[in-house]
């Protein structure tokens, strides 16, 4: 039944190349069994829209002026042509800095971060304090590798999300400020 | 140019108001205890969780639409015309046959309240209800177009984090939704199933839209109906949608891709 719904969506529907997502203990590839080769155009994303988009957003108010890099979470088909156009450079005479964040209330507790950066780039960010109720603080491993990752949070809201990431967000932005 | 960054609790989520403003901080600040207002306002009417609202007693059989302020039947209005529009696949009758209209009223009245702030001539902001994300027409900071997506996963949950990054700047679209079943379990139910039971073919459902009201329906009517979702948001026009199947596969609209942050 599943699978004679899913070839009859597959016209025109898209598997997303390029994402993937890991599901508890068995990593599932994303199935590319989803793409429509008639419709090449739309399954290959277009790589023309825009391309120094990303390079010219900073990650926050006036912390560089070094591109974000691209989320490395979602990469798609244009990350590196992009980055070639504008290398994150880091001075081989960067010192390393660290500034702690605001203490930041969430509905489920309370959250604190700690930057360094070298040059522009984020090398470590520690919680100085995560206190959120009901396991939520297991979170926060992850989403001190994303902001990593993503030098610094280069989006403005989380879709799904709840108030945790953004009590995290808000340190880490605030923290980021003061460089 | 003064910025702003408001989160108020209401609904048993977070509404949270970013951005900036040329106008006094104290306008600011009024426009925004105006908004926020209306949201509370919404929330004392149509809370189900607070026995004294109107809903609640319209639930208990205590009272009539007739009875009520003018915006329940103004939801309910809407709520049917939403119904008609997902073709059943949204509906605000409950497996109970009470009515229920939590699923709108939420982005409902976070779309009154951004208006609201629009028209007090706070224009270039993001507010994020719940999860429900809206940029404004005018948000200045190209940062601000730039919407995650949650993974399928709780917050709770090890590998919580982003699933993607969209980039909405020049496109027309304003508004992001996502339901699933990761953070509160299963709370969305089958108006089309012989029992009404909980949707189980999705983990999760993101759809982008122009309006945010419009974006959050079709998320709850496309985590209902499952994959096929994917077909009929793909035959209207100015809405795109990437979903997770509960064995982890993804599929999304043909025009997802072009949408994706690079």
């Amino acid at each position: 039944m599943r699978t004679s719904t899913k070839s009859a969506i597959g016209a025109i529907t898209l598997g997303v190349i390029g994402l993937s997502y890991n599901l508890g203990e068995q990593a599932v590839i994303v199935s590319h069994s989803f793409s429509a080769p008639p419709l090449a155009p739309s399954t290959s994303p277009e790589v023309s829209a825009q391309p120094s988009a990303s390079a010219s957003t900073s990650p926050s108010p006036g912390t560089s002026t070094t591109p974000a890099k691209p989320s490395t979470v979602a990469p798609s088909p244009s990350a590196s042509s992009s980055q070639t156009q504008a290398p994150v450079v880091i001075p081989p005479t960067a010192t390393s800095k660290t500034i702690a964040g605001p203490v930041i209330q969430s509905g489920y507790g309370t959250v604190q971060v700690k930057v360094t950066k070298v040059g522009a780039k984020i090398t470590d960010i520690t919680m100085l304090q995560a206190n959120a109720t009901d396991g939520r603080a297991s979170a926060f491993p992850y989403l001190v590798q994303y902001a990593i990752d993503a030098n610094g949070t280069n989006f403005a809201n989380l879709s799904g999300a709840t108030y945790t990431t953004d009590a995290f967000k808000q340190s880490l932005d605030a923290a980021l400020a003061k460089f | 140019m003064q910025k702003f960054d408001r989160i108020e609790m209401c609904m048993g989520t977070g509404f949270r108001f970013q951005g900036q403003s040329d106008l006094e901080s104290a306008q600011v600040d009024f426009a925004l205890q105006v908004a926020c207002g209306i949201l509370h306002e919404a929330d004392n009417i149509f809370s189900l969780y607070k026995p004294e609202s109107w809903l609640s007693q319209l639930a208990a059989g205590k009272t009539s639409v007739a009875q009520c302020p003018p915006v329940v039947s103004e939801i309910w209005d809407a709520c049917e015309f939403w119904e008609q529009k997902t073709d059943g696949w949204f509906s605000a009758f409950t497996p109970e046959h009470t009515f229920d209209p939590s699923g709108l009223v939420k982005t409902w009245a976070a779309k009154r309240a951004a208006e609201s702030l629009i028209s007090a001539g706070v224009t270039d902001f993001t507010l994020n209800a719940g999860g429900d994300v809206y940029i404004s027409e005018a948000a200045s900071a190209q940062f601000d177009w730039r919407v995650g997506l949650s993974k399928p996963v709780s917050i709770a949950s090890d590998e919580a984090g982003t699933l993607a990054v969209i980039e909405l700047k020049g496109t027309g679209f304003q508004a992001v939704a996502t339901s699933g079943s990761a953070e509160r379990g299963n709370h969305i139910w089958n108006p089309k199933a012989p029992g009404r039971e909980f949707a189980t073919e999705l983990l999760q459902v993101t759809v982008i839209a122009r309006d945010l009201v419009e974006a959050d329906v079709w998320a709850t009517a496309a985590f209902a109906e499952g994959l096929a979702s994917m077909a009929r948001i793909d035959a209207i026009e100015h809405l795109e949608a990437i979903c997770i199947l509960a064995d982890g596969q993804i599929a999304a609209t043909p025009g997802f891709a072009s949408l994706m942050a690079r």
